[in-house]
């Protein structure tokens, strides 16, 4: 056997590797682009919980809960602006901004939705309800491209979907066996859902039906998860400080960062989210940093 | 030229008759006392006079000259207790250490089993804050057969019980009308009996657990049944518990579609105010079982840790994972330490990621360690490089 067909069949065997992802250094070179905030730049996050992206300008918005803030960062991830809301911001949790400029906030502190526009510096405040007067314990959100507003219920585990006047209009739940949803994700026309305790990601489509359910292995404690355009899955492991890459079909192919404090490890992370460019963004709430991933 | 080798090969021999001869129990006891030796149980081993199954009579890795690594060594003859050690997801923790000489004696002793103590004797020897008295006992427990309902290696249960769900219960208890009735006429068999009765004793005749859920006392069922079951129902008359769960953690959610109380919260009866039960960290592993097993894998955990509430707020904190008074959680207990440890505060940033540095920083509290004071990393040096690179 000459060394060109050796090197041909090592060739081949590393694309059938890197297909099935069995090739895990090749395919999980992520590494650090940048923090928000940068180690140099004198601003400190106390409790980053959340992370929103603003595609068309290019900025990312913080949330810090401790603090109290929306904290936002250049497209390089410069410091911009804290924002508290004029004090209305007490222990914010999540937030989404509209293609208009203006942000809805998830405020915990007295479970309601701020709409805040910047501009005006207006800030409204809602209670969604379900049609019996069940209160609705917001969780995450997120806008779609025409800016509708899907919301997460932590008290039914569901994602439900809100029409202008906030009501209720389609409810996206895993039915009687599930143990409630902790985050999900808009892709594609599509909803994603992670039912944690099971390590089960649910699809729906927008009318709420349930058209595929992914069981994924080799997980601790996921907490979040992201989906990029190739249809890949990628699992925050809080406990473990990792996060588990999974292909279209739910078979693990990597994972990455590990537990710790130095930059490039997790501690206590809470979120992840893909930016304009491609880059994951994990948001770590111990260590009080957004790590910004490319590859 | 063959007549050498048959030559060589009896001095081999001989040899090798002379050394096997020398682990020989009667060669054994010239030096260590027969009378240690016996009993009403004796390991077969030691009756067959055979040491050097277990025991290499020169050298050996392994503490008593065993042969092996004791629980391994056990395994050679013992097969079907490995092969149950194997196959179930809760083992004893002498078990998951390999130390069965903790419960069993190898050479003799005098009860089957070779166990080192009869009945529940041997079980308080660490298990003593199971040894109450009650008003009304299970009879089981009084008589100290913990192994009527415990298994002493391995269990699909956490608690090593034999049996799952309410099947132990009705090996004993038949079910009868009456039985039936009691329990408003449900299917026996789905019913988490342990969820209610305290299966060492109580202070009235049914085992119920102490502290009652006042529509329960009051046989007032329709207040809760009857009516949709979700976390509505509850928060219907503890509205005021709403509050707890809006922090930036929180517990709710935990229960899906149903309701997220009762994931935690016994509706009935509990052992303690909150209707929890006192064996708490049975339902934090229901979800967090992954915590649980690092825990279990650990050399060093932190005291009372299945009390997962004294250091944890069950319903929500504003903290991460959760913690009582953020991260002067350990002063509640440990408030003497504070004041002569390794700078904490803003006035030590943590290198790593310019975080104030707390208890935290260097113990592993939460699932303990396997170096000294559940440390994250050896005191000798491993630790303390982490930031003092220099060193």
């Amino acid at each position: 056997m000459s060394v060109k067909q050796i090197t041909l069949g090592f060739g081949v065997l590393l694309a059938i590797l890197s297909h099935s992802g069995l090739v895990l250094g090749a395919a999980g070179s992520w590494s650090t682009k940048y923090q928000l905030p940068q180690e140099d730049s004198g601003v400190r996050l106390e409790q980053p919980v959340s992370v929103a992206v603003d595609h068309q300008n290019q900025r990312y918005y913080v949330v810090d809960a401790a603090k109290g803030q929306l904290v936002s960062f250049d497209k390089a991830g410069g410091f911009l602006a804290a924002f508290n809301a004029g004090g209305e911001l007490q222990r914010p949790v999540a937030v989404a901004k509209t293609s208009g400029g203006s942000l809805w906030v998830i405020e915990r502190s007295i479970n309601k939705l701020l709409y805040i526009n910047p501009k005006q510096q207006k800030v409204r405040k809602f209670a969604p309800k379900y049609p019996d007067g069940t209160e609705v314990f917001l969780s995450r959100l997120a806008l779609d491209r025409q800016d509708r507003l899907f919301v997460l219920d932590r008290m039914k585990g569901a994602v439900l979907l809100l029409d202008d006047s906030l009501e209720i209009s389609q409810v996206y739940a895993g039915g009687s066996t599930t143990h409630g949803f902790v985050d999900f994700k808009l892709q594609q026309g599509e909803l994603w859902a992670l039912d944690a305790l099971d390590h089960t990601l649910y699809r729906f489509d927008l009318s709420g039906t349930v058209t595929k359910k992914l069981k994924l292995s080799g997980l601790e404690f996921p907490t979040a998860f992201e989906v990029d355009n190739a249809g890949s899955f990628y699992l925050l492991d809080r406990h473990a400080g990792t996060v588990v890459v999974y292909g279209m079909n739910g078979m693990r192919s990597y994972d990455f960062l590990g537990k710790g404090k130095w930059s490039g490890q997790l501690w206590n992370a809470t979120d992840l989210l893909f930016d304009w460019e491609g880059r994951l963004c994990v948001v770590d709430e111990g260590n009080g940093r957004v790590e910004v991933l490319t590859r | 030229m063959i007549i050498v080798h048959a030559r060589k090969l009896l001095l081999l021999a001989g040899v090798i008759l002379l050394f096997s001869s020398a682990g020989h129990a009667s060669d054994c006891f010239k030096c260590h006392e027969a009378t240690g030796f016996s009993g009403k149980v004796v390991h077969q081993p030691v009756a067959d006079g055979d040491c050097t199954i277990c025991h290499s009579p020169h050298v050996s890795r392994h503490k008593g000259l065993l042969r092996q690594a004791e629980a391994r060594l056990c395994y050679s003859c013992h097969e079907e207790v490995a092969a149950q050690v194997e196959k179930k997801t809760y083992l004893h923790q002498p078990v998951r250490q390999g130390q069965c000489s903790e419960c069993h004696l190898p050479h003799a002793a005098d009860g089957r089993g070779l166990l080192a103590k009869k009945g529940s004797a041997l079980c308080y020897g660490c298990h003593s804050e199971t040894q109450n008295a009650y008003k009304f006992t299970h009879k089981p427990f009084q008589r100290g057969q913990c192994n009527v309902c415990h298994t002493a290696h391995a269990s699909d249960d956490s608690r090593l019980l034999k049996k799952l769900g309410s099947w132990l219960c009705l090996d004993c208890h038949k079910v009868t009308a009456r039985l039936k009735k009691t329990h408003l006429g449900r299917d026996l068999g789905v019913l988490d009996c342990l969820s209610c009765h305290n299966p060492h004793g109580g202070a009235e005749r049914k085992l119920l657990r102490t502290v009652s859920h006042q529509p329960f006392a009051d046989r007032e069922c329709e207040t809760c049944h009857g009516q949709p079951s979700g976390t509505g129902l509850c928060l219907g008359c503890h509205e005021e518990s709403l509050a707890s769960f809006q922090v930036v953690h929180s517990h709710l959610g935990v229960g899906g579609t149903a309701n997220a109380c009762t994931v935690c919260h016994n509706p009935h009866v509990g052992d303690r105010p909150g209707l929890l039960p006192k064996n708490e960290g049975r339902i934090c592993r229901s979800c967090h079982a992954d915590t649980f097993a690092r825990r279990d894998n650990m050399l060093h955990q932190h005291a009372n840790w299945n009390s997962c509430s004294d250091c944890h707020q069950g319903h929500g904190a504003d903290n991460p994972a959760m913690l009582k008074n953020g991260q002067d959680v350990c002063a509640q207990c440990h408030e003497r330490h504070k004041a002569f440890s390794h700078p904490m505060g803003e006035a030590a940033l943590d290198p790593r990621n310019g975080k104030p540095m707390d208890c935290l920083t260097c113990h592993e509290a939460n699932t303990g360690s396997m170096f000294k004071h559940f440390l994250r990393g050896s005191g000798e040096r491993g630790l303390c490089v982490q930031c003092h690179q220099s060193y």
